[in-house]
């Protein structure tokens, strides 16, 4: 659906984006992640059709961005971080005039109108002023103007920032049930717990490059492997010890009451055969578990949030 | 043919907020009470029906004309100095140009959102201009050529006030500067003229030279002034029209110079010419995708 090649864009001799690279499947929920400055609000406009890129190459569905922005206008639905609404106008007369700016009209511009209300859960609510909306509800009209041409993809800055958690909950929501109806959603965030609960993939982008994206599960679980292994140890305590200070591939051992704590280096199915192991040792174990990281924790990893700078490097040198 | 959706949704708004009835409703008090002081305060002497008195509805008509004029002058930087900029603040400028509306059509909706506002002046105190029509010395057709150069004066004015919101990021700054340059166009192309003038004056006295002193092509910049144009308009309708000629030959000898001759028409054409240039440039402006 959205395809980023090689992404530049320089202002002036501050350089936002240095050669993004970024792919986004139809029918994804992709959250995309950066701290303050990483380039994702420049990302966001050039897909928009706001911002000219200084080089590199954007398709949406097929279709280079800069080509014919016509039809590219109507494959997107975009929500900037802050929602600015009209004062004096209706819910209904607020869609009906973004239908308008679409070229959809009369009947239709009203059946539409009611369709993306139904959509975001925003019901009977087409006679109250716009302005009298909470905050939330404003949100969530935001989101249904941005749905009222039908978009394929929606593209949407930090929509989530100054919601209440009901608020936030309920946009959230909306949010999965688009995407179960087929449309593929890029939202940035800094709010990462919201990200990784309703991603279904995720990019983290660094100083205006990609350092890192995948399918959520993916990346949480190649962060996690790095995690100490939790074992709770319902009987025989002193034999399991003992077992895994001789298993070559246990490197730690620490102990708070029943529960030890190993870092262990193999892969998955290695994980699997010491699991038989204790059990064939006559171990009784209720839990065996690898400690999660959130995505929060991912994202600190990867950026040193003080600088701003990748900490990738720094993680390397560890490892070596 | 559909209307354009931003003036149809400014319109809703505006019209639907107290401060365009409230500010019909002042406009149209203000007139009565300056008509009616300018009448009776002329008129009362000898009535307003004695022969030899026909020229005070005609006062009449200036004072209102003019008054409308300033209305305008007043108004419309204020409708369209922030017109663009606001929509930029709140960013919903960033989701109209998202939308297939082209930057243009959202200037031209702004514009003719303000050209709304003065239809709405211009026509809601034509009955109390058409007053004039029972006395006498002003036609339908003089009443109607002065809606259409309130018009055009309009669209100048809103050009500059559009321009200057699509240049500038805050709509206060953006409003301010908008009056300043219709107060330098309307006063300052004025002001300009005399000082050069008393400049000239001063010096060919100094030189011994006694002959009058020419201001040359210095008087083209009242072709920049939209009141010149208006009082050129009135003076063909209720003067004998030459004083827009009489007052140039205050700044030199012009009586020869065609420019000067067809000021009225020239002027007409230079604004609708520049608001045209001021309108393509605020929405090249406001055009994300521009090179």
């Amino acid at each position: 659906m959205l395809r980023i090649e090689n992404l530049y864009k320089k202002y002036d001799s501050v350089l936002a984006l240095d050669g993004l690279n970024m792919e986004i499947h139809k029918g994804e929920l992709y959250g995309f992640v950066g701290p303050n400055g990483a380039g994702k609000t420049t990302t966001i406009r050039i897909v928009s059709g706001l911002l000219r890129q200084t080089r590199g190459d954007v398709w949406i569905d097929g279709i280079p961005v800069n080509k014919d922005i016509k039809i590219l206008k109507s494959k997107i639905g975009y929500i900037p971080d802050f929602f600015g609404v009209y004062d004096n106008l209706t819910v209904m007369e607020y869609l009906e005039f973004y239908a308008s700016a679409y070229g959809i009209y009369g009947k239709e511009s009203t059946r539409r109108a009611n369709e993306v209300l139904e959509q975001v859960e925003l019901y009977r609510m087409e006679d109250r002023f716009v302005d009298e909306l909470s905050r939330g509800m404003q949100q969530r009209l935001c989101l249904a103007r941005a749905l009222i041409h039908r978009p394929q993809l929606l593209v949407m800055d930090e929509p989530a920032s100054g919601l209440d958690p009901g608020a936030r909950k309920v946009f959230k929501n909306v949010l999965r049930n688009l995407c179960r109806d087929g449309y593929t959603v890029l939202i940035s965030s800094h709010i990462l717990s919201e990200l990784a609960d309703m991603c279904t993939n995720v990019g983290i982008i660094n100083q205006g490059k990609m350092i890192l994206q995948g399918e959520m599960e993916e990346i949480m679980y190649s962060i996690d492997s790095s995690n100490p292994i939790i074992i709770t140890v319902f009987q025989n305590m002193e034999q399991a010890l003992e077992l895994l200070k001789r298993h070559p591939l246990v490197k730690r051992i620490s102990i708070d009451r029943n529960r030890i704590s190993i870092l262990f280096s193999g892969s998955r199915e290695e994980e699997a055969f010491l699991v038989k192991e204790l059990i064939d040792a006559g171990i009784m174990i209720s839990s065996f578990t690898r400690e999660h990281n959130s995505l929060e924790s991912v994202f600190f990893h990867l950026i040193d949030p003080e600088s701003g700078k990748s900490g990738k490097s720094d993680r390397r040198e560890e490892t070596r | 043919m559909r209307m354009n959706p931003v003036l149809e949704n400014e319109m809703k708004r505006n019209m639907r907020s107290m401060k365009s009835s409230w500010v019909v409703f002042g406009i149209n008090l203000l007139l009565t009470i300056i008509s009616v002081a300018a009448y009776f305060g002329t008129a009362s002497p000898g009535g307003y029906l004695s022969s030899g008195q026909y020229r005070y509805p005609v006062k009449c008509y200036m004072i209102i004309a003019y008054t409308l004029f300033f209305m305008i002058c007043l108004l419309v930087p204020g409708i369209t100095g922030g017109s663009i900029a606001i929509e930029r603040e709140r960013k919903t400028l960033d989701i109209l140009l998202t939308t297939h509306l082209s930057p243009w059509k959202i200037v031209f909706g702004k514009l003719e959102s303000s050209l709304s506002m003065i239809f709405l002046i211009a026509f809601s105190t034509l009955p109390a201009v058409s007053l004039i029509l029972i006395f006498g010395g002003v036609s339908v057709i003089d009443l109607l050529s002065l809606v259409v150069i309130l018009v055009i004066s309009g669209i100048f004015i809103g050009s500059i006030g559009i321009f200057c919101s699509a240049m500038i990021r805050k709509s206060t700054v953006a409003t301010v500067v908008s009056y300043v340059i219709v107060m330098m166009l309307i006063l300052g192309t004025v002001a300009v003229l005399m000082a050069g003038y008393y400049f000239l004056e001063i010096r060919a006295q100094q030189m011994g030279i006694y002959d009058s002193v020419n201001m040359g092509n210095w008087i083209y910049l009242l072709l920049l002034n939209p009141l010149c144009s208006y009082f050129g308009l009135l003076s063909h309708q209720v003067g004998s029209g030459n004083e827009l000629l009489e007052i140039c030959s205050y700044f030199g000898e012009y009586s020869g110079s065609t420019g000067v001759r067809h000021m009225l028409l020239i002027s007409i054409l230079v604004q609708i010419l520049l608001s045209a240039i001021l309108l393509y440039a605020a929405g090249k402006n406001i055009n994300p995708l521009r090179k």
